[in-house]
């Protein structure tokens, strides 16, 4: 194991925690501001719908309705 | 439109043995939790008894008996439940495969036995809720995958294009335990049930409450938001309240969860950079856990009327409660201030009891009786006796939780107390302890309700049981096909297309494969959804973990701590065997009142060859990590025997079978040899010859025992290794000459000995 660490260590890695943290930050931040950006009522509004039926499929897998549609 | 229709039906078989799973091993975890609670409250009734010649019963190997049946099996088969159910309904498709499903069950059934034999046995890792050893370890990850293949495997088939939110919180704790449980569990066998970890020290530690904080976060809250999703608004018979703002509860889960972990080690030895980033991630943590509770409660806007006469709902409402008390409590103690008051105290338990009994246990008894009906096919045997459970239960919990409150704080304060000569106002650890005995005996009734009240359930489940459909129905559901008539969009002109450019036609093959890739995945969002989430871990994740590696270096390396002597490290595994770091740590905390209390504060330094590291998280004991040296040889081995007989009204239990049992000299080598592979420098003396230099720290130390009156033949047997640890513990760094502490001085008096 202190192989491993020296390893690391030396593999002088410490820049890479302030990219890891940029990307980490960049991603959240998109994916929130995707999500209060994107006005998709519709589709919102079907999901809700989903655990309250066993049986009907809100928006169906096939090729007539490529979820595009409504 | 002609829409080609499949037929299939959903396997309740699984989820019904699931449901029972989760009754059974709730039940047992929880009667071990009581037994536990009775100890505390009445240690003279297990130690000064003839259930003293029992080691398998004491407080050490029982409590990971505890919290791995509670977490594991109890939640585990609750949320293996929850996902067979919810998932097959909400993606409209059967599990991919009935016998990955059985195949599940049963491994997930085999390993929670082999915990229940090998953890009162003591194989244990030494690390919380990680304990289980090596084998089993790779037997979890084993069934885990099995799960995720027939999970994944679902969706890939499923016939709802859109993924309900319920599924993301399952996607995300499938990935991030498997990650988890992999990288805590790195170790060095030496043995078929004893391993070393891989890390040490600082670096251990880091290492396991990365792992510690995120089995709660994905194995205890996100696995039951995806249940509170599907199952609140199934019980409620109402959508969700708001879908975009469980989508937003969902990411910011997912994102910041995993950087919370260093709040359990504020003010230990671990750098302060990663426990100051550990406690704002805590405190981020609480926004975004308001909004899923509060979106779970405004669900059930214009359906109050039903909470008052449906039982499944008031559970439901209680458990979503419980979830924002949790949450909100969570980031307060991660406040270092907070902290440093309520780390090692009973503050602990009651905020993990609050959210284990009131958000995990509530959420799963109302999934239960929404499902038993369903799953039975019958009508639930009583609605009132479910209502009385309820009540028990909630009534159980308050006090339960007050009472762990009250002791938390109470101990808290009185550790840091000075009288107004400057001194600790309550040097005898003992005397904090035995103040909290009437809280402990509260805690236990809070306890018993709360089982009696699962022991109702499992009653009214048995009786709704009898009066099952005989053979069960089996409806058949149909729904578009899946891929039958699938005819993908007109594939859009690649660019080389476009621009004629004069390549071979597979480059343009290979452009168009790369954007039906994208379109495709897209489309199947299952897959880019998962790498996110595992992005957003592994990428938080490594932030907060290659530092500390880098770190390893940055540890001030303290010349004079060595590695234990091969007798030590003997000893040290009968301290990680007989479970001690469930009631003492070894962390001395930078404060006036701890220094004073215990010596000279710890230093990450220190621990470098500690694999695994002992820092426990509760104090019901004193720290210990400055205990080398206190007593004398013979007061530890008195003291070992029956605490009672050096201090009075101790609650620790009595380990007489360590002054009987034989050392197993000839395993020392092996263990020697396994730490050494983890990367302690041992000297060539110590790879050849542990056993001979155990021999002999062992003479000596019974030599010295003998001449002051003790036993005389304890140089082959266990406690002399446990002796030569103890001794050995925080006396590598050179220490000022301190007058004794009043404990010390009390026993030297006692036993009028000298060290
Ligand atoms: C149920 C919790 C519990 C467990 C398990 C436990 N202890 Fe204790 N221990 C205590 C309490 C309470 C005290 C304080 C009273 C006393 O000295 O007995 C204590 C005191 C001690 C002390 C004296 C410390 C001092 O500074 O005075 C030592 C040494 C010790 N324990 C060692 C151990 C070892 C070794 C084990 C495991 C084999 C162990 N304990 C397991 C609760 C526990």
């Amino acid at each position: 194991m202190r192989g491993l660490s020296d390893a690391v260590g030396a593999a002088n890695l410490s820049s890479y925690a302030v990219i890891a943290m940029v990307l980490f930050i960049a991603a959240f931040g998109g994916i929130i501001a995707y999500l209060l950006l994107r006005r998709n009522r519709q589709v919102f509004d079907r999901a809700r719908q989903m655990p309250l039926d066993d049986e009907q499929v809100q928006t169906p897998r096939n090729a007539e309705n490529n979820g595009a549609a409504q | 439109m002609s829409t080609q229709v499949d037929q299939f039906k959903y396997d309740d078989k699984t989820v019904r043995a699931f449901v029972v799973a989760t009754m059974v091993w709730g039940a047992v975890g929880m009667l071990v939790g009581i037994i536990l609670a009775l100890q505390l409250a009445a240690a003279e009734l297990f130690y000064d008894t003839w259930l003293n010649d029992l080691p398998w019963l004491t407080f050490g190997r029982l409590r990971p008996l505890h919290t791995n049946a509670v977490i594991f099996a109890f939640a585990g088969n609750a949320v293996f439940a929850a996902v067979y159910y919810s998932s097959q309904r909400l993606l409209k498709a059967r599990m991919f495969s009935d016998l990955l499903s059985r195949l599940h069950f049963w491994g997930w059934q085999l390993i929670i036995v082999s915990a229940a034999i090998t953890l009162p046995l003591g194989f244990t890792q030494g690390k919380e809720y990680a304990e289980l050893e090596w084998p089993i370890d790779i037997a979890i990850a084993l069934v885990w995958v099995v799960f995720a293949i027939n999970f994944f495997g679902t969706i890939a088939k499923r016939r709802e294009r859109h993924i309900y939110v319920a599924i993301w919180f399952y996607i995300a704790s499938v990935i991030t335990v498997a990650v988890l449980h992999i990288f805590n569990n790195l170790v060095i066998p030496s043995g078929i049930l004893k391993s070393y970890s891989l890390y040490s020290g600082v670096q251990d530690a880091f290492m396991q409450w990365w792992y510690g904080h995120n089995a709660v976060a994905f194995v205890l809250t996100t696995p039951f938001l995806g249940m509170m999703y599907y199952f609140l608004p199934k019980a409620a018979n109402r959508p969700v309240f708001s879908y975009r703002l469980s989508i937003l509860h969902f990411w910011t889960l997912v994102f910041i969860y995993i950087w919370a972990g260093p709040h359990h080690l504020h003010y230990t030895s671990l750098p302060s950079w990663a426990s100051t980033l550990g406690m704002l991630f805590s405190v981020m943590l609480w926004m975004p856990s308001w909004g899923g509770m509060i979106n779970g409660l405004l669900t059930l806007r214009g359906a109050w009327h039903k909470v008052a006469e449906e039982p499944v709902l008031k559970f439901f409402v209680v458990g979503v409660t419980f979830y924002g008390m949790s949450t909100f409590e969570g980031p307060m103690m991660s406040v270092k201030s907070v902290n440093a008051l309520s780390h090692y105290t009973d503050w602990n338990i009651a905020h993990v009891h609050g959210g284990a009994l009131g958000w995990v246990g509530f959420m799963t008894f109302g999934m239960i009786y929404w499902l038993v009906p369903r799953l039975f096919q019958a009508e639930l045997y009583s609605k009132k006796l479910a209502t009385t459970h309820f009540w028990v239960g909630t009534i159980g919990i308050v006090l339960y939780v007050v009472s762990m409150w009250t002791a938390g704080i109470t101990q808290g304060l009185m550790w840091r107390a000075f009288d107004e000569t400057g001194r600790l106002a309550y040097p005898d650890f003992v005397e904090t302890v035995l103040k909290l005995v009437p809280m402990y005996w509260v805690r236990l009734l809070g306890g018993l309700m709360y089982l009696t009240g699962v022991l109702l359930m499992g009653w009214n489940m048995l009786k709704t049981w009898q009066r099952r459909k005989r053979p069960y129905d089996e409806p058949i559901f149909e729904a578009p096909a899946l891929e039958g008539r699938y005819v993908p969009e007109p594939m859009p002109q690649t660019p080389l297309e476009r621009d004629h450019a004069p390549v071979a036609g597979n480059a343009i093959k290979l452009q168009r494969l790369w954007m039906g890739f994208w379109h495709r995945r897209l489309e199947g969002l299952p897959l880019t959804f998962s790498v996110w989430v595992a992005i957003a871990v592994i990428v938080a994740s490594l932030f907060e973990i290659v530092p500390t590696f880098l770190l390893d270096s940055n540890v001030p390396r303290i010349a004079s701590v060595k590695p234990y002597t091969p007798l030590e490290v003997m000893g040290r595994d009968i301290y990680i065997k007989e479970g001690c770091y469930n009631c003492h740590s070894q962390m001395v905390r930078p404060f006036l009142a701890e220094t004073e209390r215990y010596g000279e504060y710890s230093k990450a330094g220190e621990f470098i060859y500690d694999h695994p590291f002992q820092w426990g998280s509760r104090r019901i004991g004193p720290d210990l990590h400055r205990v080398g040296g206190k007593y004398p040889h013979l007061w530890h081995v008195r003291h070992m025997e029956n605490p009672r007989s050096t201090t009075p009204g101790s609650i620790m239990p009595s380990f007489p079978w360590l002054l009987k049992d034989k050392l197993e000299f000839s395993k020392i080598q092996g263990r020697v040899d396994a730490l050494a592979l983890t990367g302690v420098p041992y000297s060539d003396k110590a790879i050849n010859g542990a056993e001979q230099s155990a021999r002999a720290q062992a003479q000596l130390i019974a030599a010295d025992v003998a001449k002051n009156g003790g036993p005389k033949d304890i140089a082959d047997k266990d406690i002399v290794a446990l002796v030569a640890y103890l001794q050995r513990l925080g006396t590598d760094i050179k220490l000022k000459a301190e007058a004794p502490t009043p404990d010390a001085q009390k026993a030297m008096a006692q036993l009028g000995g000298k060290k």
